[in-house]
């Protein structure tokens, strides 16, 4: 398969994680949505790293994998404190920073 | 060393007492002050009798200041100044003695006994500089200090103006004193005194000091402060006119003669001269005892002018110490008086105190005897110096001796209507001695005044300068009759109580210091507050006030535009990040 073929589906699988963090209204939604994102780049890191036959990508993917654990966490965390103090987990409920 | 610890001693009190008087009972505040100026006056008296060995001068180098040629913290003392010295430091500590009953119940003791000690220093400054500049310092110092003194009673808005009158005045005289050294500096590339007495005067420098001198030393025209300065406590005007400050104007004449063109200093004589007799009289027409004493130093250090300018150096020096004892008493004893009468100043409500305050009475009669010039007190050897000194220039010796007559008459005036006339109020009738800590020193300043003179001219005391003159006989015989004559008459005509001898509107308008003030208010103070006034409601209003208001409207209307895009949901941050970041990559690709 050439390298292309992944890489348009890294770029499909981003646009689609984007589409959804902009329009899904349930954080936990959005949460899956950045990590939607995330394993799109991930595919790229891991192509290329199998394009130019360097482990370099690879470990990045590592690395991209191990931040998205701790983010889920921390995320999860987020939203557990908003459905406390909110009874919900839409995250236009919590617009109380506005200008 | 001794020369630094002179200069030191009171900076370090005033020190002292600024940092550490807030937590010290006042009346230890005040013996810190006077015995720092004690302790100086001892290692005066240690320099004196040094000089009496038969040392030059004292230099004391205490370390390099600005990088000019002579601008180094160097102090030197020489017989010239030495009894300047020993007069500033004695006075002072006295008149300091006298402030601690006297301020017995003041708040504000801390600030005047620092700026006391203060006023000391920088009056010391300006004696022993060894270079223009830091005599330029000491002369700011003794600026900023009498502001701070004069301004004492500071709630009351007639001595907050009276402090800035002076300050603002003398700033007249500072600015050409300044622009004076400038042009020295200019000329001769040194500020150093020893260095510049061997250079030609400069005449536009030489002018320009001399204003400096005429506004420090109130000297018309700029003596307009010197009345007003009465709204400060009394012993301060003792100081100001005995040891600290209107003297520093002669004591730069006697000290830059060299440097100072003969046109000048004949000019100082003359402008000397008319300040002398105008004084006198307007102190005739005055009705408040203080003020009688301030008009009457205005003229005494006319005198001095006239005998600095005519460079009898040591008739001015002289007439200039025997005017500090005689002065200092007068005013201490005027401030014994307002003590004894609850701070009455009109001599009209006065009168009988004589009896009721017989050593105040007796102090203040030494005081008037020196003023007056009457022999043998102080007054009568070092008038007498002057008026012989001035025998060559004719015109001077009448202006001379008709201020020695005006004054003997005024002074016996103040003496009737204070102590003779029958009582004239409640507060008069009420008199009572003051505490024996003001009597003391009041009665040290008399006696000083009463024999100063004398031991002086029977050459117990040396001034250090030569040039006494022995007066001709009929010159002695004139003064001596011309003052004797001139108290009688005022004890004679006022020993009843006050009446008016010329019509009440000239009285009046020699009391009010023949107009010079409402001139200079009319003249400069009116003009100024109309355009203060103008810029006030003109550009205040129009051009400032509109433009701060349009800065807030246009950062109003600004931050109403950017909230918008503050709508606090994060979807919409979310977009505008995705958005940023499409755009930078566009750009960055298609670079």
């Amino acid at each position: 398969m050439p390298t292309e073929a992944y890489l348009l589906l890294g770029a499909g699988l981003f646009a689609l994680g984007a589409a959804g963090v902009v329009t899904r209204t349930s954080a936990l939604s959005v949460l899956i949505a950045v990590e939607l994102m995330l394993n799109a780049v991930n595919l790229t890191f891991v192509a290329a790293a199998r394009r130019y036959a360097q482990v370099d990508g690879g470990v990045i993917a590592f690395f991209v994998i191990a931040v998205a654990a701790a983010e889920v966490a921390v995320g999860l965390g987020i939203i557990i404190d908003l459905a406390r103090r909110k009874t919900s987990v839409d995250v236009d409920d919590a617009a109380d920073l506005r200008g | 060393m001794t020369l630094a610890l002179v200069v030191a001693l009171p900076l370090a009190g005033a020190i002292v007492i600024a940092l550490f008087g807030g937590r010290l009972s006042r009346s230890l505040i005040g013996l810190i002050a006077t015995g720092a100026l004690a302790l100086a006056f001892g290692a005066a008296l240690a320099i004196a009798q040094a000089f009496a060995a038969g040392k030059g001068t004292l230099v004391a180098e205490l370390g390099p200041w600005l990088p000019i040629r002579g601008a180094d913290l160097t102090l030197r003392i020489d017989p010239l100044t030495l009894p300047l010295v020993v007069m500033v430091t004695g006075i002072s500590a006295l008149i300091c003695l006298y402030s601690i009953d006297y301020l017995g119940h003041d708040t504000g003791a801390q600030r005047y006994f620092a700026a006391l000690d203060l006023f000391v220093f920088a009056m010391l400054l300006i004696v022993a500089a060894s270079n223009l500049l830091l005599l330029f310092a000491g002369w700011e110092l003794v600026g900023l200090c009498s502001y701070l003194l004069i301004a004492h009673y500071r709630e009351r808005p007639v001595a907050a103006s009276a402090g800035v009158k002076a300050f603002l005045v003398n700033r007249v005289g500072d600015a050409a004193f300044l622009v004076g050294i400038f042009v020295i500096f200019a000329s001769f590339h040194t500020v150093a005194l020893d260095e510049l007495t061997t250079r030609p005067p400069l005449l536009a420098a030489s002018a320009l000091l001399l204003v400096g001198a005429l506004a420090k030393s109130a000297q018309l025209p700029l003596h307009v402060w010197l009345p007003d300065a009465m709204e400060g406590p009394t012993p301060v005007s003792a100081l100001i006119h005995a040891a600290t400050m209107v003297t520093a104007g002669v004591v730069l004449l006697l000290r830059l003669a060299p440097l100072l063109h003969g046109d000048v200093l004949s000019d100082a004589a003359v402008i000397g001269a008319a300040t002398a007799l105008f004084a006198a009289i307007v102190a005739l027409a005055q009705t408040d005892h203080k003020r009688v004493l301030a008009w009457s130093t205005i003229s005494q250090i006319g005198l001095m002018f006239v005998g600095a300018g005519i460079g009898a150096a040591f008739a001015a020096l002289f007439h200039l110490l025997s005017h500090a004892f005689f002065k200092a008493a007068l005013f201490l004893g005027s401030g014994s008086v307002m003590h004894a009468t609850d701070d009455e100043l009109d001599m009209r409500r006065l009168g009988g105190l004589a009896r009721r305050t017989p050593l105040t009475t007796l102090a203040f009669a030494c005081g008037a005897l020196g003023l007056a010039a009457i022999p043998p007190a102080a007054g009568f050897f070092s008038k007498e110096q002057i008026a012989a000194a001035a025998l060559a220039h004719p015109a001077l010796l009448v202006v001379v001796l008709a201020t020695s007559a005006v004054t003997a008459l005024y002074a016996g005036r103040l003496f009737a209507l204070v102590f003779i006339a029958p009582a004239a109020s409640e507060q008069a009738r009420g008199a009572h001695e003051s505490p024996p800590l003001m009597l003391a020193p009041l009665l040290v300043l008399a006696a000083g005044a009463l024999v100063f003179g004398l031991l002086v001219s029977a050459g117990a005391v040396p001034l250090g300068v030569a040039g006494a003159t022995e007066a001709p006989l009929a010159l002695s015989v004139t003064s001596a009759a011309l003052a004797v004559a001139g108290a009688a008459l005022g004890l004679a005509l006022f020993w009843r109580g006050p009446r008016s001898i010329v019509p009440l509107s000239l009285a009046d308008v020699a009391r009010r210091g023949f107009l010079i003030d409402d001139l200079y208010a009319a003249a400069l103070v009116a003009p100024f507050r109309s355009l203060a006034r103008l810029l006030d409601t003109g550009s205040e209003a129009l051009v400032v006030q509109r433009s701060v208001d349009a800065v807030a409207w246009i950062v109003g209307r600004g931050g109403v535009i950017v909230r918008r895009a503050q709508g606090g949901y994060v979807r919409v941050y979310e977009a505008m990040l995705l958005a940023a970041a499409v755009v930078l990559l566009a750009y960055w690709s298609l670079r």
